[in-house]
């Protein structure tokens, strides 16, 4: 009689450590609408945030449509006073709506707020994309890969091609000399590690402060 | 006696400018109100706090509106974003431009001006754009 209690005893172990195991894997690997990489998963899961990458804190506010665009709005937290914008490179910031990605075509501050201190430390900008008719209730996503630090009408370029140095070495920039122009790029760099558009990126990274996300967040349409 | 009292002002001048953080200095603008009016933002120091209020995508064309809270001034700047060179127009509407010919990824920007309800119109091309750009599709929202 022991002896069958304890079989039975075992079997049950034995199921419940199966029926965990099998909850476990499902909700690592089937929680829809997370994964950033499959076009066709469809997107079920609110995850408005906050999320915090690379120091930086974003939120989700709301997503709706307005007229011809839908409109996604976000707050993030500003490591200091400068102007830090999300990068709005097609590379870098999506929204995924119906399995496909649309890049940003406009963007607008809708506030800032200043801490205890007085100064400024978070942002909410709206984001603009080219989709049209979307129905309330739809799932949507945004990624957001790069926050940066906006590039000045002056450059001090003796200075910045310091700052360049300390981070990577062999990457030479000059610097725009004519009235109303601003901009910089690279002139030489070490070619055995790189090529010259990835230096131009690094070199403007590095210039710019740049944070790399990405910040992924996923709502209903409103 | 007297030569105590000016030592311990000059003493007492040193230690407050000492003591000014590196960004209150750079903060020193030279124009306000009206008189920023047609100025350079960058040399005249009102860019130092900029913050870019509006953005516009369009084909290799960035076009912003920045406002310096300092100066309450406006400007329009356009970025090249493709991969040649290519005439930029940066243009705060009705008012002001900047035209110049820009590699990838260097922007142009335009002349400021005080007050509200502007906007940044812009536009980069094969051709130069030596006027005022005024179509609404190439500008941002007003400010």
């Amino acid at each position: 009689m022991k002896t069958i209690l304890m079989k039975y005893f075992r079997s049950g172990v034995i199921l419940i450590a199966v029926v965990l195991l099998a909850t476990t894997a499902y909700s690592l690997s089937g929680r829809p609408g997370i994964a950033a990489g499959d076009a066709k998963e469809e997107l079920k899961v609110s995850n408005k945030g906050p999320v915090s990458v690379s120091g930086i804190t974003l939120e989700l506010i709301q997503g709706y449509q307005v007229d011809d665009h839908f409109q996604v709005e976000v707050c993030y937290s500003l490591p200091d006073q400068r102007d830090w914008l999300i990068s709005i490179s097609s590379t870098d910031t999506l929204l995924r709506i119906d399995g496909e990605d649309y890049p940003v075509s406009e963007t607008g501050m809708v506030s800032r707020s200043k801490g205890s201190d007085g100064k400024y430390n978070l942002r909410c900008e709206a984001l603009l994309f080219p989709v049209q008719r979307v129905t309330t209730g739809s799932s949507f996503q945004v990624t957001i890969s790069k926050i940066f630090v906006s590039e000045p009408e002056t450059i001090d370029c003796t200075a910045l091609q310091r700052k360049i140095e300390s981070v990577q070495s062999g990457i030479e920039i000059q610097c725009a000399n004519e009235p109303h122009m601003s901009g910089f790029h690279v002139i030489s760099w070490p070619n055995n590690k790189m090529t010259q558009k990835m230096a131009n990126e690094l070199a403007h990274n590095i210039a710019n402060d740049a944070h790399i996300g990405p910040w992924v967040l996923a709502d209903i349409a409103k | 006696m007297k030569m105590k009292i000016v030592k311990f002002i000059f003493a007492l001048l040193l230690i407050v400018i000492l003591s000014l953080r590196p960004e209150s200095i750079v903060l020193a603008v030279t124009c306000s109100g009206y008189s920023c009016n047609n100025t350079d933002p960058g040399t005249t120091g009102c860019n130092a706090d900029a913050a870019t209020i509006y953005r516009k995508i369009f084909t290799n064309t960035e076009v912003q509106l920045r406002f310096s809270d300092t100066c309450q001034t406006r400007w329009s700047k356009t970025f090249n974003d493709g991969d040649l060179n290519y005439y930029g127009n940066a243009t705060l509407r009705y008012y002001y431009y900047g035209a110049v010919y820009l590699g990838p990824g260097y922007s142009v920007y335009s002349n400021q001006r005080y007050g509200m309800g502007y906007q940044a119109c812009g536009d980069v091309g094969a051709y130069p754009m030596n006027y005022l750009i005024n179509d609404s599709a190439k500008c941002t929202s007003s400010y």
